[in-house]
This record gives structure tokens, sequence and C-alpha cells, in this order.
């Protein structure tokens, strides 16, 4: 060895921390098994490629999504047919009765009021009509009340029938109390007999030292006369009393004014009629009546034509009252279906409430949110919450909707129920043309006194499917960005046209006709207001809201996967990607120091000049060179199988696999593989024998290969129907779940973090490594 | 007042080896405990023992493979462990001799010379044709002897003045042993100074200056070669037939010790003495009688059987 010789080793040395020969030789010994494994690798991940590129995954998931928005749609459809035609059904109503009343017929409900008033006050001071009375009337009904047997109810209504049975002369009796009765009145006649006598009735049984013989014949009808109006207008219970109040209450304004007293009376029935909530709504309806009239009082009186629309001046100013408090209304209902839906875990009610069990372990209806009382579901069979749910959100999970979520809830309710409006507005417009023309097409009347009668629902109901399929066939039209139906074909958008509208007309007549029967069916103990709510949360639900929620969820997550990420990212990166390279590395790591050492062969390279650690520094970069070979090549092969994926998959693959996401995948194999390669070359560095090192690290490494196919089914990537939670386990014991393949996939910043612990485990291997074989004794 | 010597030793540059109080403890009385030698600059000393006596051991803590528990060593006055420019000044075939698997032994030694920072090697030119090396066998393939001859072209031309051999021979044969020690004799020529673990007495005779005997990992014997090469005593073997005799020369030579069995005497003299004893034992009746030649293996299985 000459000086020269030795000025440039020295040189070199000082310079590079790397022996390129030693670097040489160990490419000389391994890269041909380096690069059968990496080929390998990559024809399985262009295979992969292309089996999936012949695949139609996506039109699977286009069908499971459409079975969705079907769903969404279906539910809409039903809800609104529902809508519809219950607010049709209820507008016609009320607008034939009784607003035809207040705005057509106010002054004789007016001089009818204070008829009754004068007729009370001549029972109590005309002794001649009393006796009448009490003869022909009361006598006979306590006689026959006496003598009844039976329940007080049953003797009540035996009285009656006995007193209505001589009805001829009561009804003189009552044309002489009730001078100026219009002779229409008589088919009422015998209603309003019974209502005095049920007020008889109460006071006999209430003050029995009055009865029957010294009470207020006046009062006994005064009473009668608001029941009777009670009755009338088919108030409830509750609301009996309250008409019977303000009935009572009116007797104190002026009787010469036939007008304001009806107008007082009307003004304090509504909102007593109206729905909770709906007060304030139902007093302006009548006011706004009133105002119309005020205003022009003639053209009301006539109903004049005023405007181009062909509508009565009095028909307008009711429908333009009618149509806000319809808007309100539904809006108000409407409120619940776009309050967030919730997980139901407890058993509740058919009216959405929780159940408790009491201290006998029987089932009450909970009044407070009392958890470890109430009854939970099965797990995972927990339901999405109906409308009548949602009334009982905090019951059910102790936490009410804010304020915040109600007013949100209520401006997209009352968006929706302008449509609506615009509707019924048109509706109720053409009803009352063809009213003017003497036609009726939804009303039959019953009596003409009081315009009694009842909704033609049949006609209505086809009213509304009618109005409700050409809001519908707008919404297709452009849903399919198509001008007409017969441009939506089977061939093309796998559905036709016509027969999308008869699915839509199907399914409105079946929600109708579903909630019409469930009104029917329901049960009188309920609330109005409760009765409508189930029929209509009954009625719009579907098949896919009857399922439990996890069901529910997991179909939605399959039409949500993206099939093809997850086969690429989670089992191709993140698994069968993994296993070609992860032995590769544990052979080459062991064959780069352990190996060496055992056989001895570490001799002769470290009988040159170059330092322990020089050599684990080069063997090192050796390794990592070669994880980063593989990489590149399993990185070209998937941009290359993209390509030829595109080629034959078309437009798919574009979508579902985009270049970001490919790189993230690499990328995160890329790491692992760092991350695996640095555990078996410390492996390599601690141990002396091959079969130790080989043992070690690459036990480690083929223990976290199968921790992460284990925990693959409990992971993200199975369906929830078939995934196993508490597998999930296995993801905390593997380096392999710091490669984030779902959030590579959908994006989310987690696998960023994730790969941190990976870049945590490259430097703190490969420099224990380091120290540990420049430290230890070397059988050699 | 040893390691002043071992100072002014370092310090004069006469000693090439110098391992003082050297101990690696395995466990399980493994290792090597307490050695203390040197060799100088030019000489050739063989350390011997039986397997597992601590040879190969030592020849790790001196090439920095093993550390040591206890103790110092130097090469050419540098420190082991230390100082990395002792692997420029060591050639080392190991004891047990592999490869990397590489395509022939043509490559391993380019390998090598690489490694050495050496463009090629006329040396290793001669070598090869020398030991009748075929450099075109893979390695891994080669038999023993091939091994050895290969390990020992690729310690030999790197031209290091200290050579550490973990016994080199095992496999040669004993042409290429003869080729072997020409080889060794031409080193010491050049003034290389030569450690080497051997068993073979004739070998460890014919080369070396010194030898140390190990036994559990601790020097029991030193020898020095030239000593006994060039001994003033010669030792005889006399067989006896009968007892008498055998008694009366005991007697009369001054053969201690009455237990001993009659039958076989053996007997050193002075050089000068050996004419007297010929004419002594020609008047007895004896069974046989030859001279024993001195030698390391005497001294040193002598050691042993004292163990």
């Amino acid at each position: 060895m000459n000086d020269k010789n030795i000025a440039s080793v020295k040189k070199r040395k000082f310079h590079s921390p790397i022996s390129w020969p030693l670097l040489k030789e160990s490419f000389r010994s391994n890269w041909l098994s380096v690069l059968v494994s990496g080929l390998a690798n990559a024809i399985i991940c262009i295979v992969l490629v292309l089996i999936l590129s012949t695949l139609d995954l996506s039109s699977t998931q286009q069908s499971l999504k459409l079975l969705f928005s079907n769903a969404d749609m279906l539910s809409l459809l039903s809800q609104g047919s529902i809508a519809m035609d219950s607010a049709y059904l209820s507008a016609v109503e009320l607008y034939r009765y009784p607003l035809r009343i207040v705005s057509e017929e106010e002054d004789s409900v007016g001089s009818i009021l204070a008829l009754s008033f004068d007729a009370a006050d001549t029972l109590d001071e005309n002794a001649a009509l009393s006796n009448l009375a009490d003869r022909l009337v009361f006598d006979p009904y306590y006689e026959a009340y006496s003598q009844a047997s039976g329940t007080d109810q049953e003797k009540h209504e035996a009285a009656v029938d006995s007193v209505l049975s001589d009805f001829q002369s009561i009804e003189e009796l009552i044309f002489l109390l009730f001078p100026d009765l219009p002779q229409e009145t008589k088919p009422l006649l015998p209603e309003y007999l019974s209502a005095l006598l049920e007020s008889y009735h109460e006071g006999l049984v209430e003050n029995p030292g009055l009865y029957p013989d010294s009470f207020s014949r006046g009062d006994t009808m005064r009473e009668g006369t608001g029941l009777f109006l009670a009755e009338l207008f088919d108030a409830d219970e509750d609301s009996k009393e309250e008409i019977e109040a303000l009935y009572l209450d009116l007797e104190a304004l002026p009787r010469t004014e036939p007008d304001r007293l009806a107008m007082s009376f009307f003004e304090g029935l509504f909102p007593i009629l109206a729905p909770d909530g709906m007060e304030d709504e139902a007093k302006n309806l009548i006011l706004s009546i009133h105002e119309g009239k005020k205003e022009n009082e003639t053209a009301f009186q006539e109903n004049t034509v005023l405007g181009e629309d062909g509508v009565g001046y009095r028909d307008r100013v009711v429908i333009d009252a009618l149509v806000p408090f319809y808007e309100s209304l539904i809006g108000e209902v409407g409120v619940l279906f776009f309050l967030d839906d919730f997980r139901v875990d407890y058993l509740t009610d058919e009216l959405g409430r929780p159940y408790v069990l009491n201290d006998k372990g029987e089932r009450e209806i909970a009044t407070t949110y009392q958890p470890e009382r109430m009854i939970p579901i099965a797990e995972g069979m927990g339901k999405t919450s109906t409308i009548l749910h949602k009334r009982n959100k905090e019951l059910l999970t102790g936490k009410g909707y804010t304020d915040d979520e109600i007013a949100s809830a209520k401006k997209e309710a009352q968006d929706k129920a302008a449509v609506f409006s615009r509707f019924l507005d048109e509706f109720l417009s053409d009803y009352a043309k063809e009213l003017l023309n003497g036609v009726d097409h939804y009303y039959t009347l019953s009596s003409s006194f009081l315009l009694q009668g009842e909704a033609k629902e049949s006609a209505i109901r086809e009213k509304a499917i009618e109005d409700l399929l050409a809001e519908g066939e707008e919404i297709i039209l452009s849903v399919f960005e198509v001008s007409d139906l017969s441009e939506i074909s089977e061939d093309r958008q796998g559905v036709s046209g016509t027969s999308l509208m008869t699915l839509c007309e199907n399914e409105a007549c079946g929600a109708i006709e579903s909630f019409s029967r469930y009104r029917r069916q329901s049960d009188r103990t309920m609330s109005e207001e409760d009765s409508f709510l189930l029929a209509l949360s009954k009625a719009s639900q579907g098949i896919l809201d009857e399922l439990p929620v996890h069901v529910q969820e997991s179909i939605q997550e399959l039409s949500e996967m993206n099939m093809y990420g997850i086969l690429m990212g989670i089992l191709f990166f993140g698994l069968a990607g993994l296993l070609i390279p992860i032995v590769t590395t544990i052979l080459l790591s062991n064959e780069l120091l352990a190996n060496k050492v055992e056989t001895g062969s570490m001799a002769f390279t470290l009988s040159a000049p170059i330092k322990r650690s020089k050599v684990v520094f080069t063997q090192a970069t050796f390794l990592i060179l070669c994880e980063t070979f593989l990489s590149l090549l399993l990185l070209s092969a998937t941009m290359l199988s993209r390509l030829i994926g595109i080629a034959i998959g078309g437009e798919d693959f574009t979508a579902m696999l985009p270049i970001p996401m490919l790189l993230k995948f690499v990328l995160g194999n890329y790491l692992v593989m760092l991350s695996i390669s640095g555990i078996c070359f410390l492996s390599s560095a601690i141990f002396n024998k091959s079969k130790l090192a080989i043992a070690c690290g690459g036990g480690i490494a083929i223990f976290f290969l199968v921790a992460a196919i284990l925990g693959l089914f409990g992971g993200p990537a199975m369906p929830s129907t078939i995934r196993i939670d508490s597998m999930d386990f296995f993801n905390y014991l593997t380096i392999i779940s710091f490669y984030d393949a779902e959030s590579a996939i959908s994006g989310a910043v987690g696998y960023w973090y994730r790969l941190i612990g990976l870049l945590a485990i490259i430097p703190i291997t490969y420099t224990a490594s380091f120290f540990v074989f420049d430290k230890k004794d070397l059988p050699i | 007042m040893r390691s002043l010597e071992l100072l002014v030793n370092g310090l004069l540059g006469s000693q090439a080896i110098t391992i003082d109080e050297v101990t690696k403890d395995f466990g399980k009385g493994k290792g090597v405990y307490d050695v203390s030698f040197s060799v100088r600059q030019g000489e050739f000393v063989a350390v011997m023992g039986e397997n597992g006596a601590g040879k190969s051991t030592l020849m790790r803590l001196l090439m920095d493979f093993v550390r040591p528990d206890t103790g110092t060593m130097t090469i050419l006055g540098r420190t082991v462990g230390a100082d990395l420019e002792i692997r420029r000044l060591v050639s080392y075939v190991p004891g047990e001799i592999n490869f990397p698997d590489l395509k022939s032994g043509r490559a391993f030694l380019k390998e090598q010379l690489a490694l050495y920072g050496m463009g090629n090697s006329k040396k290793a030119d001669f070598l090869i044709k020398d030991f009748q090396l075929d450099i075109d066998a893979r390695p891994k393939r080669m038999s023993k002897g091939m091994k050895e001859k290969l390990a020992l072209v690729s310690a030999l031309m790197a031209e290091r003045p200290v050579l550490l051999l973990d016994e080199p021979t095992n496999g040669l044969d004993p042409l290429m042993r003869e080729v072997f020690q020409q080889q060794m004799l031409r080193e010491k020529k050049e003034g290389k100074t030569l450690l080497l673990v051997s068993n073979d007495y004739d070998e460890v005779e014919a080369l070396c200056d010194k030898a140390f005997l190990l036994t559990g990992g601790r020097i029991v014997k030193a020898a020095d070669l030239h000593r006994i090469h060039s001994s003033q005593e010669k030792t005889y073997i006399i067989g006896f037939n009968e007892e008498k005799d055998s008694r009366k020369t005991m007697q009369d030579w001054n053969i201690g010790g009455d237990d001993r069995d009659w039958r076989q005497l053996r007997l050193s003299i002075p050089l000068n003495r050996e004419r007297e004893l010929l004419a002594y034992l020609s008047h007895l009746r004896i069974a046989y009688f030859y001279q024993k030649e001195d030698s390391l293996r005497d001294e040193f299985e002598e050691r042993r059987k004292e163990e």
C-alpha cells in the first residue's frame, strides 16, 4: 500500500459516512431478490387494478344510492300528499262551514244570539210561558228520568227520548219564546232541545236543592244554548265550557247590535276551536275577514266580483285570510319534519314517549328523562326518530332541541309551506268561482241553515293528487333535466317518465289512503293533534325508516363507500401489498448484519479500515434504498395500472382513484415499510444469530401484519353489518394502523397526523441499531 | 513496573503487540482471564490450547470485535478500540471462514482490495499462483482448504505489518502447509509480526519464536522455541527387562523416586555425557533405548497432564 493510497482512503473516509465498496457488495449480493419481490408486488398491483377495472362497482353503488334517494323522495311525496290532501279537505270544511257563516250569515247569527238572550229573559219573567215550559219539557223529563232505571247517563238519555217523542207542541213553545226565529232553523230544534235538557240534567245532578222546583228556567236555557253552540261547532270537552262561557259573556253586549254580537262571538270562538299554538292565527283569520268586510261592506254583502280572477269580493277576503292561516298551520306541523333526526335507543309508546318501569316493575309513560329506568332497545336495533319522537326528544335523550335548531327547522318548514299555500289559494279560488256559478264538487249540504254538511273526500283527494302530481312532474323534469316526461326512457335513465309518474301517483294515493285509515282508527282518547301526528308519522314512514338504525346506516355506508379506494388503499397498500416487501425486508435486513456476523464474513469487512458505525450506516442506507426502490416500483405500477384501468373501466377510475389519493396510499405504504425495515434492522443488529434475528424482527413484523388483517374485520373498511367492533382492538396492536387509508380515501387530515407515528419509529429504530451494533461483541 | 515497560516499548516501537491484564468473561468459565503478554516487532508467536481455551477470543479482542471487560491492548503502539488506524496495520484470518455471497473468489478479492482502498495487488497474483488457488470458484462452495487459502491471500495481499492468523492451515494438505510455511518465512524476512493460533506443533516449531499455552482462558505456560532447539541436554528413554538393572541405573544416574515403574526410565543428561551413558548401558540387559527429541509438544503436553 503506497502513500497515495493511504491519502485517498483517508480522504474518502473523512468525507463520506458510507463505505462505497460495502454498499456495492450489498447491492451485488441482494439486488436480484429485491428486484424480484418488487416486480412480484408490482404485478399483483397491476392485476388487482385490472380486475377492479372490469368490475362495475359503481353501478351497484349507484343503485344503492338510488334506493336512498328514492326512499327520501317517496317519503317526501307521501308527506306532501298527506299535507296537500288534509289541507284541501279541512280548508273546504272550514271554508264552507263555519267561515261561510262568519262571512255570509253573520247578521242572522247575531240576531239569533240576541233572540236567545231575549228568550231566556222571557222565560224568567213570563210565568205563563215558564209554566208551559215546565209542563211540556221539564216536568215530563223529570218524570221520565225518575222512573227510568240504569246509570245516570242512561236515565238521562231515556228521559230525553221521552220528551222528544212529543216534539210538535214543544216546537210551538219554542216559537212562542223566539218570536222572530227563522223557519229554516226547524231541523236544528231537536238538538237544541237536547242541549237544554243536558243543561237541566246538569243542574239536577249538581244542585238537588234547587232542582226540579225552584230553579231558574232562564239560566238553564242560557247554559243550554251555550252548550248547543259548542256542539254546533263540534268542540271537544274542554272547549265546550270555554264556548259556554264565551256565550254567557256576550249577554253583557247590547242586543240592538246583532252584528257586533256575532263578531265578538266569532272572534272569541275561533281561537277556542283552533289547534294548540294556533290561537292567534285563528283570531287573525276572523279579524282579517271582519276587516275586509268593513273595507267594502256592500261588495262583501253581495260578493261582487271586483278583480279579474272572477272571485267574489267576499270569497276573496275569506280566501286571503284562510291561506296564511294554513300556511302557518302546515309550517307548525312541518317543523317536526325538519328537525334533525336522532337515534331512539329506548322503548316508546306509539306517540313516541319513552316507557319507564315503576317500582312495581310496570310500564309507565315517562314524564322526565330517566335513562336508568327507561327500557333500552337491543344494541344496534335503535331506530331513527319519527316526528313523534322528535316531539319528545328531551324525554328520550335528556336534551331538547335548541332554539336555534327549532328556528332553522321552522324556517325550512315555512319555505315548504309557501308552496302549499300557492296551491291552496288556487284551489280555493277555483272552488269559490264554482260556488258562484252554483256548482259544488266538494261539499254536500245537509242543512241549508248554517250551511252544515259534509266535504266530498274522494273528490278533494283526486284534486289534491292532481295538483301534487303537477308539482311532482315539474320536479322530475328538473331532476332529469328534460323538458318533457317522454324524454325519460327506460333504456337511458333506467325508468320511463310515465312509470315514474304512475309510481308517484300510487305512492300519493297509498299515503293518503293509509293516512285516512289511521285517522279513522285513531284512538278516541288521543287528542286531535296526537292522532293527527300519529297518522301522519305512520303514513309517511317508508320501509327504510322501519329498519333498525344500524341496518340503515350500513346500507347507506355501502352506497357511500369508495370500493376502489378501499380495495386499493386498505386491502392492497395496507395488507396484501405489504406481505412480499415485509418478507423481503426480514430476509434482507438479516442478511445485512446478523447473517454476516453469524457466518463471520463480517470479519473480512471489518478487516478493512471501516468503523462499525460506518458499516451500520452503509447497510442501513442500503436497506432504505431498497425500500425506496420497492415503493417507487409500486408507484410506477400503480400509475401505469391506473392508466390501463381508465382505458378499460372508464371514468369511474378517474373519479374513484384520483392521483393524490394514490400518492397517499404509496406514501403510507412506504413509511410502513420503512418502519418495519427499521424494526427488522434493529433486530439484525441486536442478534448474532440469523435464527434469532429473523424470529424476533420478522416475528414482530408478521405479527403487525396479522393484527392488521384481524383488525380489518373491526375497521371502517367492513360494512357495519358484518363488522365485528371488538376486533378493532387489533388495530391498536399494529403500527400498520398509523397508515390511515380510510382518511386517505375520505381526504381527512387525520391521515397526516397518524403518519407521525411512523415518522417516529423510523429514526428511533435505525439510531438504536447504530448504537447497539457499535457497542456489542462480535463472535467473528 | 509492567506499565512502565509497556510505555517504553510502545515509545520505542519495539513491541508489535502488547496485551496487558486483559479479561473478557463470557460467563460459565468461557473467556480469557487476566492475560498479559507482548510480541516484539518481527517476532512470530503462537497461541496454542484446546478447543474453547479462548484462543479465538484473544484474536477477536485484538481485532476489537470483542471488547475487554478490563485491561488494554496495543498494536504497534496504538490502543485497540480507540484507534481505527490499527485496521491498516493488521491482517486477520478468522478461525471460521465464511465469505460474502459473491460469484467468484476473484470478485471477493476485488471487493477486499476496494475495501482496503487498493487498486490491485501484485502480491495477490503471486500468492494465488503459489497457493494454486482457483479464484473462479464461488467462495460459498469452496472446500475448507480452498477457503483458507482465499482468506490467506486476502489477508496477506494487504501487506500489513502485523498478521493475526486464527488456525489458517486446518484444512490444508501437507503440501500446502509447506507452501504456507515458506510464505510465512518470507513474511518474517520482511519484518512482519505474526500472532498465530495453531494446534500443530510442527508448524509452530517450524515458524515461531515463542508459544503460549492457553488453558481455560489463562496463559498457563510460555515456551521459548529457540531455547528448546538449542538445548544442552538430551533425553533418553530406556526400557528394562529386569528390575535390578533398572534400580541400579536409577541409583547410579541419580533418577529419583522409588515408586516409579521400573520398566521404563526417562533420563536427561548433558550432551557431553552421552558416550558415558552408552558405555554404562552396554553392561546391562535392556529391552530398548532411544533418544527423545526435546520439543514443544513435550513441554506443553506435560503441562496439560498436570492440569
